[in-house]
């Protein structure tokens, strides 16, 4: 028989034969625990996008949109107020990033502001327009809405949503940068420019217990 | 004193070898009652069978639940199924320590599942057909650009570039959506990366095609290190006048993995040898075993080491090209993803490992029986036998419910249709014609179809 130098005391043999049954048992545990936590909670779990992403970016954006200078020189040369329409925002990222959640933030902020008018999206639109339709089929006369008397937008908010990720061993640096513009549908011309940019560093070792 | 100190060892070797015993022996083995009703066309049914035993934080099992959920046509589920997949790949970097270690001494197969490289592009190309099933190209274009960003990890990771791992389906489908959703840089850029690559005839002729009128639109010269452009003459109006149509079929099931045991001997010669030492024999010895190069019949046997080592059984034939029609446009597309290939590839890949942990378990074992023995007598000894024995198992798991090879073509039409016929062809010539219907993003000049068939 093979000597000394292959063999194992009798603890050890116990000892794995212990670990590999927790191993089963702890396999067949499962637990859930759901907490209600407040919505502006920054909570960095996966190191992918998240709602503090959103947030930081929407409440950005606001604070620069609202206070720029477009909206003062849209009402001296008009004597009114902008109105704006929620163009593409596209997501160039690597990621599934929904942008809809700070463009929802933004718009909400511009209608409340009472300073930037907003008109529905192409998407809307289309259902709105559906909808008229079937009034003019359904509704009564004196209440059903009229077609053709849309307001036309003068601003189309336009953007993109771009990542560098860099990664090496178990060091992953993201760097986001959300950039969205005004543009006059008119004349073409970029009446504001906003930009966030965001940098996370994800850590992860490479042994664990 | 005695026969109290050896009763725990006892119970905790009898409890392991009943809990392990009653897995089965091989993956394959496990799922086989899901493939076969996958295999009878109930997607749902082979899903319910596999959601019997949920592991959700198992990425084998996301990646099977993904593929069931996206064959039953519930798109958006499966997206979800394969992003927790990538989740836990990705956290995969973190090894746990204890598990490893209960691997090593146990079973490779308590350890968790880390899909190879070509499950985790194929994970992404699923992914982003599930987005062109519901039409959604903006979902699509994040799929090829975790395609590009895996393929640009693993080329560089990867000395040997000519070993297959779904780099030309990875390429062709990026390429693709990118056109699609109006990148044409960026798709010209992956047609060229991948003619680029050692092997020869690599890029379809359809993706060439592609190619040359992608480099005509953005005023790319090819002809440095792409070629000489032999239809330069023809018209920018030409190129962009046309209807594209992008097709996946995926035929049949890739093979299983199999489990071979082997009893490898441990010459009397070699008993006192330390585990260093007689490692690397039985690591030569298993392959001439395998090679049946070996014969031991004269031998003087000390021990025979139990070992269990997965391997594919010969690979299935190519069922040959597919006829697809549209619009009085005919061609035979012939597979262009050999997934078996990939399969069989990646556990050539890993085997040095795969023996190197059979070897250093099998002494583990060795070991331990002789402890067992010395302090539970011959029952100990027996038990651990069997213990060592019963949690003998060859790591068979892989990606089940993945096709056996991968048919993907871009058809150019003179006008839009809602659906193509494709006919794969039997033996006995073209057999069983169906139309598919086409998907539409909105947008875009290009449809897209996709399609599971059992040859």
């Amino acid at each position: 028989m093979i000597q000394p130098n292959l063999r194992f005391k009798g603890r050890s043999a116990a000892v794995l034969a212990i670990l590999a049954l927790s191993l089963v048992v702890v396999g067949c545990a499962a637990r859930k625990q759901i907490t209600r936590i407040p919505t502006d909670t920054t909570t960095d779990l996966s190191g992918r996008w998240n709602d503090t992403d959103s947030r930081e970016v929407s409440d950005e954006m606001i604070r620069d949109c609202l206070s720029g200078s477009w909206i003062v020189q849209h009402a001296a040369s008009t004597g009114k107020r902008p109105v704006a329409i929620v163009g593409r925002i596209q997501n160039q990222t690597l990621e599934h990033i929904p942008t809809g959640t700070f463009v929802a933030d933004l718009e909400r902020a511009m209608v409340n502001s009472g300073k930037v008018d907003v008109v529905a999206t192409a998407t809307e639109r289309g259902a709105l327009r559906a909808e008229k339709e079937d009034q003019w089929a359904n509704a009564s006369e004196d209440t059903a809405k009229r077609m053709g008397l849309e307001r036309g937008a003068d601003y189309m908010l336009m953007g993109t949503v771009q990542s560098i990720e860099d990664q090496e061993g178990g060091t992953k640096v993201v760097f986001y940068q959300v950039d969205m513009t005004m543009v006059d549908i008119e004349s073409n011309q970029k009446v504001w420019i906003g930009q966030k940019k965001i940098k996370k560093e994800i850590r992860q070792a490479h042994y664990a217990p | 004193m005695r026969s109290s100190g050896r009763r725990p060892f006892l119970w905790i070797a009898l409890a392991l070898i009943t809990i392990l015993g009653a897995g089965c022996a091989t993956y394959g083995a496990g799922v086989q009652p899901m493939l076969d009703r996958l295999q009878a066309g109930d997607p749902q049914g082979a899903l319910a069978h596999l959601e019997k035993r949920p592991r959700e934080g198992d990425a084998l099992y996301q990646l099977e639940r993904g593929m069931l959920l996206r064959l039953a046509g519930r798109f958006r589920e499966s997206n979800a199924a394969f992003d927790a997949a990538d989740r836990i790949t990705e956290d995969l970097y973190t090894r746990s320590v204890s598990r490893q270690t209960v691997a090593l001494a146990v079973t490779d197969r308590l350890a968790p599942y880390r899909p190879a490289v070509y499950e985790r592009l194929l994970t992404h190309q699923y992914q982003a057909r599930n987005y062109l099933d519901i039409a959604d190209l903006a979902g699509a274009l994040v799929e090829a650009r975790r395609m590009e960003a895996l393929l640009d990890q693993f080329e560089d990771a990867r000395g040997d570039r000519s070993r297959p791992y779904g780099s030309e389906l990875a390429y062709l489908t990026s390429a693709v959506i990118y056109e699609a959703g109006g990148q044409p840089e960026d798709a010209l850029r992956m047609y060229r990366r991948l003619a680029a690559r050692p092997q020869e005839s690599v890029l379809p002729a359809w993706a060439e095609t592609r190619m040359r009128r992608l480099a005509r639109q953005t005023g790319f010269d090819l002809s440095h290190g792409g070629g000489a452009d032999s239809s330069a003459t023809r018209s920018a109006a030409e190129d962009s006048s046309t209807f594209t149509v992008v097709l996946f079929i995926d035929r049949g099931l890739v093979p299983l993995r199999q489990e071979a045991r082997l009893d490898v001997p441990i010459l009397k010669s070699e008993e006192h040898d330390k585990p260093e030492t007689i490692a690397p024999k039985i690591g030569e010895r298993i392959g001439g075993i395998r090679a049946h190069e070996l014969d031991f019949s004269g031998a003087e046997i000390a021990y025979w080491l139990a070992i269990a080592l997965p391997f594919y059984s010969a690979a299935p034939p190519d069922p040959g090209p597919i006829r697809i029609d549209a619009e009085g446009v005919g061609v035979d597309a012939t597979r262009t993803a050999d997934i078996f290939g990939m399969a069989a590839c990646a556990l050539e890949d890993d085997m040095p490992g795969i023996v190197l942990r059979t070897v250093l378990r099998a002494l583990i074992k060795y070991g331990a029986q002789h402890a067992a023995e010395k302090h539970g007598g011959e029952l100990g000894g027996i038990l651990a036998n069997m213990l060592g024995a019963a949690t003998e198992q060859a790591e068979t798991r892989a990606w089940a419910t993945l096709p056996r090879d991968i048919v993907m073509i871009a058809l150019d039409l003179p006008r839009p249709v809602r659906s193509v016929q494709l006919t794969p062809r039997g033996s006995d010539g073209l057999e069983g014609a169906q139309a598919i219907p086409l998907v539409f993003p909105a947008g875009s000049r290009f449809a897209f179809a996709s399609r599971r068939i059992w040859p």
